[in-house]
């Protein structure tokens, strides 16, 4: 979890740095912890940036077997975290660009293009709501993914990664190869379309 | 645009650093100072507070899957990768690595026994060797083709090996019966 005490980021990315030099000496088993320690956040990050949960289970599952193949060239094991959601932004993005430029050449698709996000909100399943008032939290939830879904790519990404992922700006930065300035301004950006769209859960 | 409006965003944008806790001390108590006298924007702080945390609560939903199955998916592909892996190494060294030395074996046993690789020996031509200038101090003989001999120095029996003063040896297949003194010449193994 990158939110929270800074002693709690350093003992967890130690604990991926040792994992990651298991998994590199052929333990097996090393990387297996580590797809478990992430693969919820990798899917949800993945889930926010497409829409869709089965894309982004796919998309999750792709950005593992990347990382496994790629795990020896992680110069700084410590930062197997940011380095993963890295390709799982990469790969959602592309997913994204990809069904963007399918939806593009099919008029029929690009009339349920507006709505796609919405729908596929609908569509995904979800953990159960919060206890206290389980309808609201699913509006809010719908709101706050129909929202995400109208943001500019890089507000989007901005915002999932740091507002709601807790990943670090300076992290982020490096995730959207941009300056740290652009992250700040994206996802003031992005909070400020999404203020409006939330107005109505602000009471 | 009005000048108003970049003030009015330049202020926003403040209040989101202000509240990820990215201002200096000096922006800090100059923001906080305004947000004393200027209750719009303080209300837009609050306004943006509440965004923040709603957007923020949306962590604790995600896609609801199946963990355990979705840990042994991945697994398996990993498992997948090791064994392309290894197949890679096969193909990419091994393999090679196993051609050449074979190739090398081949050369290295075919340059210390040569004769046993390639077999018995292919029988060279019979040559007819004119030891001496034909009588008659014509030479009447011509080279009929020019052939491939193993040279063996051992005259026969009954030669010399002296070469003739003056002479040349002749060599030419055998049947070429070109010389025009046959009875000068002999048929002979290879021999030069």
């Amino acid at each position: 979890m990158y939110g929270g005490s800074e002693h709690r980021v350093d003992d967890q990315s130690l604990g991926d740095a040792e994992a990651v030099t298991r998994a590199v000496n052929g333990e097996a088993g090393a990387f297996d912890e580590l797809a478990r320690r992430y693969q919820r956040r990798a899917v949800g990050v993945a889930y926010r940036l497409v829409g869709d949960s089965h894309a982004a289970a796919d998309i999750a599952q792709d950005a593992f077997v990347r990382a496994y193949r790629r795990l020896s060239s992680l110069k700084d094991p410590q930062r197997f975290a940011p380095w993963l959601m890295r390709i799982v932004t990469n790969l959602s993005l592309n997913y994204r660009r990809s069904r963007q430029a399918s939806a593009a050449v099919s008029l029929e698709a690009a009339a349920e293009g507006a709505e796609g996000f919405r729908r596929a909100s609908d569509a995904a399943r979800w953990t159960s709501a919060p206890p206290s008032d389980g309808a609201d939290a699913e509006d809010l939830s719908a709101a706050i993914e129909q929202g995400l879904g109208q943001l500019p790519e890089k507000q989007r990404v901005a915002l999932t990664l740091f507002s709601i992922e807790g990943i670090p700006q300076k992290e982020v930065a490096r995730i959207m190869d941009c300056s740290v300035e652009l992250v700040k301004w994206n996802v003031f950006q992005a909070r400020k379309a999404m203020r409006k769209t939330l107005a109505g859960f602000m009471d | 645009m009005t000048h108003e409006q970049p003030n009015h965003d330049d202020r926003e944008f403040l209040i989101s650093r202000y509240i990820d806790g990215d201002l200096d001390n000096t922006a800090r108590r100059e923001l906080e100072s305004t947000l004393r006298d200027d209750p719009e924007l303080a209300r837009a702080l609050e306004s943006y507070r509440r965004t923040d945390a709603l957007i923020r609560s949306l962590e604790e939903f995600g896609p609801k899957l199946d963990w355990e199955q979705f840990a042994a998916e991945v697994r398996r592909r990993c498992a997948l990768v090791d064994a392309r892996k290894r197949r890679t190494l096969i193909h990419r060294v091994y393999a090679p690595l196993a051609t050449a030395a074979v190739i090398a074996l081949m050369c290295t046993a075919y340059l210390m026994f040569p004769r046993e690789l390639t077999g018995p020996a292919t029988p060279l031509p019979k040559v007819l060797v004119q030891l001496n200038r034909p009588a008659g101090g014509t030479n009447t003989w011509q080279t009929h083709r020019v052939v491939m001999v193993r040279a063996n120095r051992t005259p026969p029996p009954g030669f010399s090996d002296a070469r003739p003063s003056g002479g040349r040896y002749a060599i030419a297949a055998a049947g070429a019966n070109s010389f025009g003194h046959p009875g000068e010449t002999e048929e002979t193994s290879p021999f030069f």
